[in-house]
């Protein structure tokens, strides 16, 4: 399913491949709140903002729904793109691996690193990478806006 | 008791409960919806392990859970709040933390969640409180 973008808005559905619990909420709430743009998750007819974890628990959102993320404001694009990949991993049936403390496993043998981010995955040479704190690469594909 | 690693930048969150086993409940259940990144640090029961508060383990809680970002401080009942409030007055930086009138589990998630993601102390307690206003059904 491709983004709908424009300059500082963008959105883009999913269909989830399993419920959205407490974890994925987290996950992206968590995500959410890294962004400057304004995030919203939209499923069954409700809206919830995407950087309040009870917010988006509270759509009860369920295996093979359709939600729509939307975000307004100067990384709308990336906002969009990396909440879609989260939505996309964290609510596949087991979900994000976590240890005892909770967090997501330790990089890989090849992690691309920026800072204290860690990024996953397999960075392609052919779009944007986005890096996601201790999650997946989401790389966005298609025309970028400066 | 420690539920978390320390993460320097992030503020901290300190639970404070009547019981042990909810405090650290809670902590658990915060520290799995957040990803684990945030230091949320237990501080319930009395001293001898009974139902009850202790002023020297919030104390303790709010020491081990400072990184330099600041504290949010959610107790569960009545006399949890007069017990930090009892700390807070002989805690030298009052500014670096606060205490949050919110329910207790969905406050702990939230304010966590809100850490997490780089919140400051002043968001980290308003996403707690903000959790009384969020409908569940």
């Amino acid at each position: 399913m491709s983004a709908s973008c424009e300059q500082e808005s963008c959105e883009q559905g999913i269909t989830l491949a399993g419920d959205l619990h407490a974890r994925p909420a987290g996950a992206l709430a968590v995500a959410a709140g890294r962004f400057a743009s304004a995030v919203s998750v939209t499923a069954g007819g409700q809206t919830a903002d995407a950087k309040s974890v009870l917010g988006v628990m509270g759509l009860g959102a369920t295996s093979g729904q359709h939600v729509t993320v939307s975000a307004a404001g100067p990384d709308a694009q990336e906002a969009v793109a990396a909440l879609i990949v989260i939505l996309g991993e964290a609510t596949k049936v087991g979900g994000l691996p976590r240890d005892q403390a909770g967090r997501p496993p330790q990089p890989g043998p090849s992690p691309g690193d920026r800072g204290n981010l860690t990024c996953h995955g397999h960075p392609s040479s052919l779009g944007r990478i986005i890096f996601i704190p201790n999650g997946p690469c989401c790389v966005l594909r298609g025309p970028v806006s400066p | 008791m420690t539920a978390q690693p320390m993460s320097t930048g992030t503020v901290g969150i300190v639970l404070v409960s009547h019981s042990a086993e909810l405090a650290a409940g809670a902590a658990h259940l915060a520290a799995q919806v957040s990803g684990g990144t945030v230091t949320i640090i237990a501080a319930g029961g009395t001293d001898d392990g009974d139902l009850g508060t202790s002023a020297a383990k919030v104390a303790r809680g709010l020491s081990e859970a400072e990184s330099g970002a600041g504290v949010v401080v959610l107790p569960d009942l009545g006399s949890a709040v007069l017990t930090v409030r009892a700390v807070l007055e002989d805690h030298g930086d009052a500014e670096s933390v606060l205490l949050a009138d919110a329910p207790f589990v969905e406050g702990a998630v939230a304010a966590t969640v809100t850490a997490a993601a780089g919140g400051d102390i002043k968001a980290v307690a308003a996403a707690a409180e903000e959790a009384r206003h969020v409908r569940k059904l």
